[in-house]
Protein backbone atom coordinates (compact mmCIF):
# COMPACT_ATOMS: atom_id res chain seq x y z
CA UNK A 1 0.00 0.00 0.00
CA UNK A 2 1.27 3.57 -0.88
CA UNK A 3 0.93 6.26 1.23
CA UNK A 4 -1.23 7.98 -1.99
CA UNK A 5 -3.58 4.93 -1.40
CA UNK A 6 -6.26 6.16 0.59
CA UNK A 7 -8.58 2.95 0.12
CA UNK A 8 -6.93 1.07 2.93
CA UNK A 9 -6.49 3.66 5.49
CA UNK A 10 -9.50 2.64 7.82
CA UNK A 11 -8.18 5.56 10.64
CA UNK A 12 -7.63 8.41 7.82
CA UNK A 13 -11.18 7.32 6.30
CA UNK A 14 -12.88 7.50 9.53
CA UNK A 15 -11.42 10.67 10.03
CA UNK A 16 -12.47 12.21 6.38
CA UNK A 17 -15.53 10.49 7.14
CA UNK A 18 -15.85 12.76 10.20
CA UNK A 19 -14.76 15.89 8.43
CA UNK A 20 -17.42 14.99 5.47
CA UNK A 21 -20.39 15.01 7.71
CA UNK A 22 -19.38 17.79 9.76
CA UNK A 23 -19.82 19.60 6.35
CA UNK A 24 -23.12 18.50 5.29
CA UNK A 25 -24.54 19.79 8.67
CA UNK A 26 -22.79 23.26 8.71
CA UNK A 27 -24.55 23.04 4.99
CA UNK A 28 -27.61 22.45 6.02
CA UNK A 29 -27.45 24.83 8.30
CA UNK A 30 -26.79 27.66 5.81
CA UNK A 31 -29.97 26.34 4.81
CA UNK A 32 -32.35 29.26 6.05
CA UNK A 33 -29.38 32.15 4.83
CA UNK A 34 -29.43 30.57 1.24
CA UNK A 35 -33.73 29.86 0.93
CA UNK A 36 -34.24 33.59 2.58
CA UNK A 37 -31.51 35.24 -0.77
CA UNK A 38 -33.55 33.09 -3.12
CA UNK A 39 -36.72 34.29 -1.62
CA UNK A 40 -35.79 37.70 -1.92
CA UNK A 41 -34.35 36.89 -5.86
CA UNK A 42 -37.95 35.52 -6.25
CA UNK A 43 -39.48 39.32 -4.95
CA UNK A 44 -37.42 40.30 -8.15
CA UNK A 45 -34.57 42.02 -5.87
CA UNK A 46 -31.09 41.31 -7.15
CA UNK A 47 -29.34 43.02 -4.89
CA UNK A 48 -28.14 40.11 -2.84
CA UNK A 49 -26.75 38.37 -5.66
CA UNK A 50 -23.00 38.97 -4.78
CA UNK A 51 -24.14 37.27 -1.52
CA UNK A 52 -25.29 34.21 -2.92
CA UNK A 53 -22.67 33.98 -5.35
CA UNK A 54 -20.27 33.92 -2.36
CA UNK A 55 -22.39 31.26 -0.71
CA UNK A 56 -22.77 28.85 -3.74
CA UNK A 57 -19.23 29.08 -4.45
CA UNK A 58 -18.51 27.53 -1.09
CA UNK A 59 -21.17 25.20 -1.22
CA UNK A 60 -19.46 24.37 -4.84
CA UNK A 61 -16.03 23.63 -4.51
CA UNK A 62 -16.22 22.11 -0.52
CA UNK A 63 -19.55 19.77 -1.91
CA UNK A 64 -17.08 18.55 -4.83
CA UNK A 65 -13.90 17.62 -2.46
CA UNK A 66 -16.33 15.83 0.25
CA UNK A 67 -17.61 13.88 -2.77
CA UNK A 68 -21.35 15.50 -2.78
CA UNK A 69 -21.71 15.81 -6.28
CA UNK A 70 -25.12 16.20 -6.82
CA UNK A 71 -24.98 19.44 -4.54
CA UNK A 72 -21.61 20.17 -5.98
CA UNK A 73 -23.15 20.56 -9.38
CA UNK A 74 -26.02 22.43 -8.46
CA UNK A 75 -24.22 24.96 -6.49
CA UNK A 76 -21.97 25.32 -9.99
CA UNK A 77 -25.06 26.28 -11.86
CA UNK A 78 -26.45 28.38 -9.79
CA UNK A 79 -22.98 30.08 -8.67
CA UNK A 80 -22.34 30.72 -12.66
CA UNK A 81 -26.14 31.94 -13.07
CA UNK A 82 -25.20 34.59 -10.40
CA UNK A 83 -22.28 35.11 -12.23
CA UNK A 84 -24.05 36.19 -15.41
CA UNK A 85 -26.74 38.36 -13.60
CA UNK A 86 -23.89 40.05 -11.38
CA UNK A 87 -22.40 40.93 -15.17
CA UNK A 88 -25.51 41.70 -16.45
CA UNK A 89 -26.84 44.25 -13.19
CA UNK A 90 -23.68 45.89 -13.93
CA UNK A 91 -25.16 47.42 -17.10
CA UNK A 92 -28.67 47.46 -16.91
CA UNK A 93 -31.17 45.89 -14.81
CA UNK A 94 -31.87 42.21 -14.37
CA UNK A 95 -34.39 39.99 -16.46
CA UNK A 96 -37.36 38.58 -14.07
CA UNK A 97 -36.44 35.43 -16.22
CA UNK A 98 -33.19 35.16 -15.55
CA UNK A 99 -33.86 35.51 -12.14
CA UNK A 100 -36.66 32.98 -12.29
CA UNK A 101 -33.98 30.61 -13.72
CA UNK A 102 -31.25 31.54 -11.05
CA UNK A 103 -34.42 30.79 -8.49
CA UNK A 104 -35.46 27.25 -9.61
CA UNK A 105 -31.74 25.80 -10.00
CA UNK A 106 -31.88 27.43 -6.40
CA UNK A 107 -34.66 25.30 -5.37
CA UNK A 108 -32.83 22.73 -6.69
CA UNK A 109 -30.27 23.02 -4.78
CA UNK A 110 -31.74 23.08 -1.37
CA UNK A 111 -33.30 19.68 -2.03
CA UNK A 112 -29.74 18.14 -3.15
CA UNK A 113 -28.67 19.67 0.28
CA UNK A 114 -31.64 18.09 2.57
CA UNK A 115 -31.53 15.17 0.29
CA UNK A 116 -27.73 13.88 0.88
CA UNK A 117 -26.66 11.37 2.88
CA UNK A 118 -23.49 10.47 4.24
CA UNK B 1 10.25 17.11 9.86
CA UNK B 2 8.55 16.86 6.31
CA UNK B 3 8.67 19.86 3.96
CA UNK B 4 5.69 22.61 5.17
CA UNK B 5 2.94 23.38 2.83
CA UNK B 6 0.62 26.42 3.31
CA UNK B 7 -3.24 25.54 3.04
CA UNK B 8 -5.24 28.88 1.85
CA UNK B 9 -9.01 28.16 1.90
CA UNK B 10 -11.47 30.27 3.63
CA UNK B 11 -13.08 26.58 3.89
CA UNK B 12 -12.66 25.41 7.89
CA UNK B 13 -13.49 21.75 6.64
CA UNK B 14 -11.61 21.78 3.30
CA UNK B 15 -8.78 23.02 5.13
CA UNK B 16 -8.93 19.98 7.72
CA UNK B 17 -9.10 17.39 4.82
CA UNK B 18 -6.43 18.56 3.31
CA UNK B 19 -4.36 18.90 6.70
CA UNK B 20 -5.21 15.40 7.00
CA UNK B 21 -4.39 13.92 3.77
CA UNK B 22 -1.02 15.67 3.62
CA UNK B 23 -0.08 14.96 7.41
CA UNK B 24 -0.57 11.29 6.09
CA UNK B 25 1.78 11.81 3.79
CA UNK B 26 4.55 13.18 5.72
CA UNK B 27 4.10 16.56 5.43
CA UNK B 28 3.62 19.86 7.74
CA UNK B 29 1.01 22.32 7.19
CA UNK B 30 0.05 25.98 8.18
CA UNK B 31 -2.97 27.78 7.29
CA UNK B 32 -4.24 31.17 6.32
CA UNK B 33 -7.87 32.00 5.20
CA UNK B 34 -7.46 35.17 2.97
CA UNK B 35 -5.32 36.84 0.52
CA UNK B 36 -3.39 38.73 2.96
CA UNK B 37 -3.22 36.28 5.75
CA UNK B 38 -1.65 34.21 2.88
CA UNK B 39 0.96 36.58 2.46
CA UNK B 40 1.83 37.51 6.36
CA UNK B 41 1.85 33.68 7.15
CA UNK B 42 3.78 33.29 3.95
CA UNK B 43 6.59 35.09 5.31
CA UNK B 44 6.28 33.74 8.95
CA UNK B 45 6.44 30.35 8.08
CA UNK B 46 8.65 30.16 4.52
CA UNK B 47 6.36 27.10 3.60
CA UNK B 48 7.50 25.13 0.90
CA UNK B 49 4.61 24.56 -1.28
CA UNK B 50 1.19 26.88 -1.29
CA UNK B 51 -2.12 25.08 -1.52
CA UNK B 52 -4.20 27.84 -3.05
CA UNK B 53 -7.85 28.50 -3.79
CA UNK B 54 -8.83 30.99 -6.01
CA UNK B 55 -12.49 31.97 -4.53
CA UNK B 56 -11.22 33.88 -1.48
CA UNK B 57 -12.56 36.44 0.99
CA UNK B 58 -10.65 40.09 1.19
CA UNK B 59 -9.54 39.59 -3.08
CA UNK B 60 -9.49 36.12 -4.42
CA UNK B 61 -6.84 33.71 -5.45
CA UNK B 62 -5.47 36.18 -8.38
CA UNK B 63 -4.96 38.39 -6.21
CA UNK B 64 -2.95 36.23 -3.21
CA UNK B 65 -0.94 35.28 -6.18
CA UNK B 66 0.00 38.68 -7.38
CA UNK B 67 0.95 39.66 -3.90
CA UNK B 68 3.02 36.28 -3.43
CA UNK B 69 4.91 37.36 -6.89
CA UNK B 70 5.62 40.78 -5.75
CA UNK B 71 7.75 39.55 -2.55
CA UNK B 72 11.19 38.99 -3.40
CA UNK B 73 11.16 36.26 -0.58
CA UNK B 74 8.03 34.53 -1.35
CA UNK B 75 7.78 34.47 -5.38
CA UNK B 76 9.93 30.98 -5.66
CA UNK B 77 7.35 28.88 -3.48
CA UNK B 78 5.77 27.20 -6.19
CA UNK B 79 1.84 27.76 -5.79
CA UNK B 80 -0.86 24.98 -6.96
CA UNK B 81 -4.32 26.11 -7.34
CA UNK B 82 -7.23 24.11 -6.38
CA UNK B 83 -9.96 25.20 -7.25
CA UNK B 84 -14.17 23.93 -8.31
CA UNK B 85 -13.72 26.88 -10.86
CA UNK B 86 -13.69 25.55 -14.31
CA UNK B 87 -10.32 24.89 -15.07
CA UNK B 88 -10.59 26.11 -18.68
CA UNK B 89 -11.59 29.54 -18.03
CA UNK B 90 -9.25 30.34 -14.99
CA UNK B 91 -5.77 27.48 -15.31
CA UNK B 92 -4.34 29.74 -18.15
CA UNK B 93 -4.75 32.74 -16.20
CA UNK B 94 -3.64 31.62 -12.76
CA UNK B 95 -0.51 29.65 -14.58
CA UNK B 96 0.22 32.88 -16.43
CA UNK B 97 0.13 34.76 -13.02
CA UNK B 98 2.64 32.69 -11.65
CA UNK B 99 1.06 29.42 -10.52
CA UNK B 100 3.04 25.93 -10.60
CA UNK B 101 0.18 24.00 -11.51
CA UNK B 102 -4.04 24.06 -11.70
CA UNK B 103 -5.97 21.20 -9.87
CA UNK B 104 -9.94 21.34 -10.67
CA UNK B 105 -12.02 20.13 -7.24
CA UNK B 106 -12.77 17.56 -6.69
CA UNK B 107 -9.44 16.30 -6.67
CA UNK B 108 -7.94 12.71 -6.42
CA UNK B 109 -5.76 12.22 -3.69
CA UNK B 110 -3.25 10.16 -5.61
CA UNK B 111 -3.09 12.93 -8.24
CA UNK B 112 -2.64 16.05 -5.46
CA UNK B 113 0.24 14.38 -3.97
CA UNK B 114 1.90 13.44 -7.27
CA UNK B 115 1.46 17.29 -8.21
CA UNK B 116 2.74 18.07 -4.86
CA UNK B 117 5.35 15.94 -5.20
CA UNK B 118 6.82 17.20 -8.55
CA UNK B 119 6.57 21.14 -7.75
CA UNK B 120 8.56 20.44 -4.73
CA UNK B 121 11.75 18.15 -6.63
CA UNK B 122 11.39 21.15 -9.10
CA UNK B 123 11.52 24.06 -6.91
CA UNK B 124 14.67 21.97 -5.11
CA UNK B 125 16.34 21.13 -8.72
CA UNK B 126 15.85 25.01 -9.13
CA UNK B 127 17.89 26.12 -5.78
CA UNK B 128 20.29 22.94 -6.67
CA UNK B 129 20.94 24.31 -9.79
CA UNK B 130 21.26 28.04 -8.84
CA UNK B 131 24.40 29.80 -9.38
CA UNK B 132 27.37 29.42 -6.51
CA UNK B 133 28.53 33.01 -5.83
CA UNK B 134 31.98 32.95 -4.50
Amino acid sequence: MTTDDLDNNVPLLDKLAEIRERFLLRTRGELPRLCALLEGMQAGDSMELAQLQILVHRIHGSAATFDFAAISGSAGRVEHLAGVLLGTSAASAVEEHDLRCLVECGRRLVQEIGAATT
Amino acid sequence: MGNKILIVDDDPDIREGMHVRLKHSGYDTCFATDAPSCVAVAREEAPDLIILDLGLPAGDGFFAIEQLQSCAELDVIPIIVVSARDARANQERAIRAGATAYLQKPVDNAEFLAVIRKALAKCMLSIDNAPVIV
